[in-house]
Parts: structure tokens; sequence; C-alpha cells
């Protein structure tokens, strides 16, 4: 499994990208801009990622901006819906509307920080991302 | 140009890197076309890279540069003066076919290979105003090199030059007093001067056999990805790589140029504002390759940072463009460590 993981904190970034490596290979970014890069990258190999983890809140770019312009990359690319990334949403806050927009733009699911991992796992599940 | 596989040790300041210099974690070091220095080669040589690839032949190539710095200014001045009197023509409503236009952007893509001594060349004028058609003819050269550095075909590149020259041919029709006024705009005042892109389109229509994609590029430059441009409001779907293209050549020399209500910024604060407030407005796919291959061209430009101090640029990091590495003196300035610096004028 091909993983990115957007988060500018530096604890929530290295513990989702410890408990991820597990899966498959992560690649890390701090910012909004650079997971578009990275997105755009993935394209260029021919290698999307499976999985991409976004801090709502990030400097630069906040999170809901980042994936609404990878949403618009992949339409871009004529992916098919069931092709495209699944996305989930981390978030510190209760910081619904935002959430909300997410969803509406079109992510699979938020996790909110401290994220627990029980409840991850059962989700990448559901996801179909791992057995 | 020839290129050369060498080791380390033999290369020296001045040759030009033939090839992104790549470390075994698939990250880019050094982009292709950075010319060597002192500063490089020591940090390439801590990171134990052993071989990299040049460009040959370097008396020939530094011949080459002052052969072809001369003329990219010719080619620039001429092609200035073409489009003042192709504009002219058209506001007079004389006919102007596209074989007119062809020859202003024939003459601009005779400059195609010569990416740093462009970069170099619209850096060093900084100063455009609405009168000399300069911030047109600079807008064509970018968009020259974002068609190129996306890997559009010669015709599409061609095409993105006509569009970008003619892009602000509009402001002809708009009152001096609103285009020229050095105080802030009034609501009204920025209504009239948002009619210059519909304005432009229907003056270079009148241009005989003019491609479509051209006419698109001129009416959509203001258009955004996410619907905020005008005059049209249209959305990513409606909007075509030309006018992609266009508009982001259009912001950054806007933005890098001396105008009469402020002073240019730096190419450094622009590259921020393409990788903040600029996404989801301008296409990614168009940004991210333009700011990359730029970014490495101003490597040696002398610049004024924050603090007073004068300094050149040895080293912009591929990571992090924002940041370049100065030497000021013998002494190296890390600006990614020194968040109290920046960068406030190119020399």
């Amino acid at each position: 499994m091909k993983i990115l993981v957007a988060e500018d904190d530096l604890v929530s970034r290295k513990f989702l990208v410890k408990y991820l490596s597990q899966y498959g290979d992560v690649d890390m970014v701090m910012d909004g801009f650079e997971a578009l890069e990275a997105v755009i990258l993935s394209f260029q190999e021919d290698m999307p990622y499976d999985l991409i983890c976004l801090d709502i809140m990030m400097p630069k770019v906040d999170g809901v901006k980042a994936l609404k312009a990878i949403r618009e990359l992949e339409t871009q690319r004529g992916m098919l819906p069931e092709k495209r990334s699944k996305v989930i949403m981390t978030t510190a806050l209760a910081e619904t509307q935002f959430v909300q927009q997410a969803f509406e733009i079109g992510c699979e699911a938020y996790a909110a920080k401290p994220i627990d991992i029980a409840k991850l796992t059962e989700v990448l599940r559901k996801l179909g991302l791992i057995k | 140009m020839f290129t050369v596989d060498v080791n380390l040790e033999q290369c020296s300041p001045g040759q030009v890197v033939a090839m992104d210099i790549v470390d075994d974690r698939g990250i880019t070091l050094v982009g292709r076309d950075t010319v060597l220095n002192s500063y490089i080669l020591s940090r390439l040589k801590e990171l134990q890279v052993e071989r990299i690839q040049i460009y040959a032949d370097n008396e020939k190539v530094e011949w080459n540069k002052e052969k072809n710095r001369a003329d990219i200014h010719g080619i620039y001045q001429e092609s200035v003066l073409r489009l003042r009197e192709v504009t002219h023509r058209l506001i007079k409503g004389t006919p102007v076919c596209s074989k007119d236009i062809e020859s202003i952007s024939e003459g601009i893509f005779l400059t195609a290979q010569e990416h740093e001594a462009i970069v170099k060349y619209l850096q060093m004028l900084r100063a455009s105003d609405e009168y000399t058609f300069g911030h047109c003819i600079n807008t064509a050269f970018y968009c020259m090199l974002i068609s190129k550095w996306i890997g559009l075909d010669t015709t599409a590149i061609k095409l993105s030059i006509q569009a970008g020259m003619l892009h602000d041919l509009g402001k002809a029709r708009i009152p001096d007093e609103v285009l020229n006024k050095k105080g802030r705009l009034t609501a009204e005042e920025f209504e009239v001067i948002k009619k210059h892109p519909e304005l432009g389109y229907n003056l270079v229509r009148q241009v005989e056999a003019l491609s479509s994609e051209v006419l698109d590029g001129v009416l959509h430059h203001h258009e955004r990805m996410d619907c905020s441009g005008y005059p049209e409001k249209i959305s990513a779907d409606g909007l075509g790589i030309t006018a992609r293209i266009v508009a982001v050549a259009d912001v950054y020399d806007a933005m890098t140029s001396d105008r009469v209500y402020k002073k240019g910024s730096t190419p450094f604060k622009a590259f921020r504002m393409f990788q903040t407030t600029g996404v989801g407005i301008f296409d990614p796919m168009v940004v991210s390759p333009f700011i990359h291959r730029l970014a490495s061209y101003y490597t040696g430009c002398d610049i004024l940072l924050s603090d007073q101090s004068r300094g050149s640029i040895v080293y912009v990091p591929p990571h992090d463009i924002t940041s370049p590495i100065i030497q000021i003196g013998q002494d190296y300035v890390n600006l990614a460590e020194r968040v109290d610096l920046e960068v406030i004028a190119l020399l």
C-alpha cells in the first residue's frame, strides 16, 4: 500500500508514519502544497497513493484546500471514482465546519487527534485498505 | 550541447549541471541547469555524491551565453515595438493577420533554449508599465518557459507565447486615469479594469486565422480554478491549458515587476504565494514545474537581506525554494534557519 501523510505537527506525524509503515511505504510532507507535489509525482510515476492522511490545520495551506486540489488533480487525470485515493482527514479540535466541507468535497473518514489506534485500524479495514 | 559524466572531484565552479542530481532517496539536491559554485560542490562532497553530469565544452557555453544574452535583448526590444504596432492597427481596425502575430512569437521562440539568460534578463528589466507593452512580452517569455517545462509540443508552446503577448491588449482600451492610477482603485474603477480580458478578446478576434486556443487564453487569463476569477467565473473544467499557463505567467510577472503603485516582490515572495494562497486558484500541474525550474536560475544573483546586508545566492534547495542559501563575504547564511531574515530585493 502506498501512503501519504500530510501533517505539520511533529509528534502526530511521527506517530502516524510509524503506525502506517507496517502496511506499506509511507511518504510524509508538512504542508498542503507539498502534499500536492507528492500527488503530482505519484501520478508521474504511475503509482498513485492508496491512502492519504491530511491534517485539516496545516501552515500555508489547510487540509480542506489541499483535499479540493487533490480531487481536482484526480479528475483531470480521468481517474475513476473507485481508483481515487482514500482520504482520512485528521483534526485536533472539533473543527466541524471544516470536516463537513471535507466530506462535501470527498473524503472517506476523519480521525480526531489524539488518534485512537483501534478505531483507525477499524477504519482502514472498512475501507478495504487492510485485511 | 554535449553532456559528460564526471567525478565530483573533477568539477569546478562555473560548470553547469546537465541532469538533476538526486540522492539515493530520490530527493533532488541540485536542479539541472544550475551553475556550480564552491558552496554547492562542498555540500555535494559532504553528501558523498560521486558522479554527476555536466555540460561539456564550457568555454563554448560561456561564449554562447554572451552571444545569446545580446540576442535576447534585441529580440525583446523588437517584440515590444512590433506588439505596439500590431495593437495600434487592431485599435484602428486595420487588418491584422495571424502571420503578423506569428512573426513576433517566432522571434521569441528563437530564444527557447536560453532559460537562464531569459530569467536573468527579465529579472534585470523589472520595470514594466502599461504603456510600453513590456509586461506583455515578459508574460510571453514566461509562457514559453512554462509550456516547455510542462512538456508541451512546439505548436502548443508557440500558441502559449502568442496568448501571453496578447493577453493584456484590452488594457489599451482602459482609460489612462484608471490604468495608471497611483493610489488604491475604487470598486467602480476595479470593475472597469476587470473588463480588459473581454476588451482584449474583442480586439484580438479581429486577427484573421488566430487560433481559438490563443483567443481562449486572452479571454480567460483572469479566470481561476475555483471559480473566483473573471469575467465569467468559470471553473477548472472550462479552463484550457493555455489560459492556465497565461494566468500563472501573468501573475508572476505582475508580482515581481515594479509598477506605478508598488515595487516588485522578490521571486521568493512570489513562490510563497503560489504555495499558499495560490493553492486551489492556479493549476498545480502548471505552478509546480514552473517555480521549481525557475528557482534554480536565481542562483548567483546578488541580493539585499532584511538586515541591509548584501550577499549572493549560492544555492536554492529544491525542496525549499523560498529559503535560499546566501553567501555574505566568506560566510553562508541559511535562510531556512534564520526566520528573522529574508531577501527583500534582487540587485
